[in-house]
């Protein structure tokens, strides 16, 4: 009886590794043609990323899975830019394996690239904040997630996320800063129609 | 895929003095090269020698801007891809790969590359290369070319060997059947360099035992 339970358990834990793919992130592949600079928000200083900002892990790049609906589940691990070599380096993420829970290898997955200020916390705290960079990119489908296929097979190797495009970062700008400008809008209109 | 012939040539390595006796004992390790030829696309790759540094960011220096090595883990891949902005492979070029393992190697564009193993052949009487149950890369771990049962390799009833063909880019399989006799269909020669996947059907682990000496 305890050998049998053994043996069930040790075939849950293979079926449950068996059923995650996994993909490559990584945002500069010239082989696959991705070059996918993210550039902070004009106009922001300080720690990050482009030319002319002082080096710093201070933006996080996230993957997220996109579901049915328009969904986005978060995977791990986040990972941060670059801060070594060239100014022209650090527009890009320290590469990474992405396990993809739920979805099998050899089966198809579709991802976004999220970044966001470290300090914000999250993409969507960033999202909602006047304060925090944040962008994401275009949404780019994989055909066969990489690992060990369910039901036999030799594993595939772990794809790239071609067509995956960079983005520039972007900040909410505060209320008042909005009806700053529909005031000047108006101004404009009103003097025209004088 | 071609590979050179393996070079020998027997260096002194290190002496050890018994103090008591005027007894001097040496060691001869013997050194060598290989050559091994990368076609574009994925090839699988073993490192058929014990290299002062066998990780991924020395073994595999000097190939195209994002090669991609890729190290099995169990049920996934590691990736290490260099590139020439870093000027490294990253994290997981800290990874090492020693004789009896392989790693998948995608080399861009369109060029053979080639890359020369250097370092220790394995020599003895009882060279151990241990498979646990499931996929693993493995390769032989003394630089020989044949197949993987004339190299010292057992099957057992349900076990497969996935070979990889670099030209069509898709694996070739045999399967051990006991009932037939042996591996079905008859498994290719490996070459020295050449890794493959290796399925354990039985639960535990078994040892691959291989000999060497610098005179075969």
């Amino acid at each position: 009886m305890k050998k049998t339970l053994i043996a069930l358990v040790a075939v849950l834990v293979s079926l449950s590794t068996y059923g995650q793919g996994s993909v490559f992130f990584s945002t500069r592949d010239t082989a696959a043609g991705i070059d996918a600079k993210v550039v902070r928000a004009a106009g922001t200083v300080g720690a990050g990323l482009g030319a002319g900002g002082t080096v710093g892990p201070a933006i996080t790049a996230q993957l997220f899975l996109v579901g049915a609906g328009g969904s986005l589940t978060p995977l791990t691990p986040a990972t941060t830019f670059r801060t070594t070599g060239s100014a022209a380096n650090h527009f890009y993420i320290n590469a990474t394996d992405v396990v993809v829970p739920g979805i099998a290898a050899g089966q198809s997955a579709t991802f976004r690239f999220r970044a966001y200020e470290t300090a914000a916390g999250s993409y969507d705290a960033a999202a909602n904040s006047t304060t925090f960079q944040f962008g994401e990119s275009n949404d780019v489908t994989v055909s066969a997630l990489g690992g060990t296929p369910v039901g036999g097979g030799a594993p595939i190797t772990t794809p790239t996320l071609v067509g995956l495009q960079g983005f520039t970062l972007t900040i909410v700008p505060e209320p008042g800063t909005i009806a700053l400008g529909v005031l000047g809008g108006l101004a404009l209109l009103a003097r025209r129609r004088k | 895929m071609r590979t050179k012939t393996l070079l020998l040539t027997a260096a002194l390595a290190s002496a050890g003095l018994v103090s008591s006796m005027a007894q001097q004992v040496f060691s001869v390790n013997a050194v060598g090269y290989v050559n091994k030829t990368l076609v574009p696309g994925f090839n699988l790759v073993a490192n058929p020698l014990t290299a002062s540094n066998n990780t991924i960011e020395s073994l595999f220096a000097g190939l195209p801007d994002s090669t991609r090595v890729l190290k099995f883990t169990g049920s996934t891949f590691a990736t290490a891809q260099f590139d020439e902005l870093e000027g490294s492979y990253g994290a997981n070029g800290a990874l090492t790969v020693t004789p009896g393992e392989g790693v998948f190697v995608f080399i861009p564009g369109n060029q053979n590359q080639t890359i020369t193993f250097v370092g220790e052949v394995a020599t003895g009487t009882s060279i151990v290369n241990p498979i646990a149950q499931g996929f693993s890369i493995k390769s032989s771990k003394v630089p020989k070319a044949g197949t993987a049962e004339a190299l010292g390799l057992q099957g057992a009833d349900g076990d497969k060997i996935f070979q990889f063909n670099e030209s069509t880019q898709q694996y070739r399989t045999s399967g051990y059947d006991e009932l037939n006799g042996g591996w079905d269909p008859a498994l290719q020669p490996l070459e020295v360099g050449e890794a493959f996947f290796y399925f354990k059907a039985a639960a535990g682990t078994v040892n691959w035992t291989q000999s060497f000496s610098v005179s075969e």
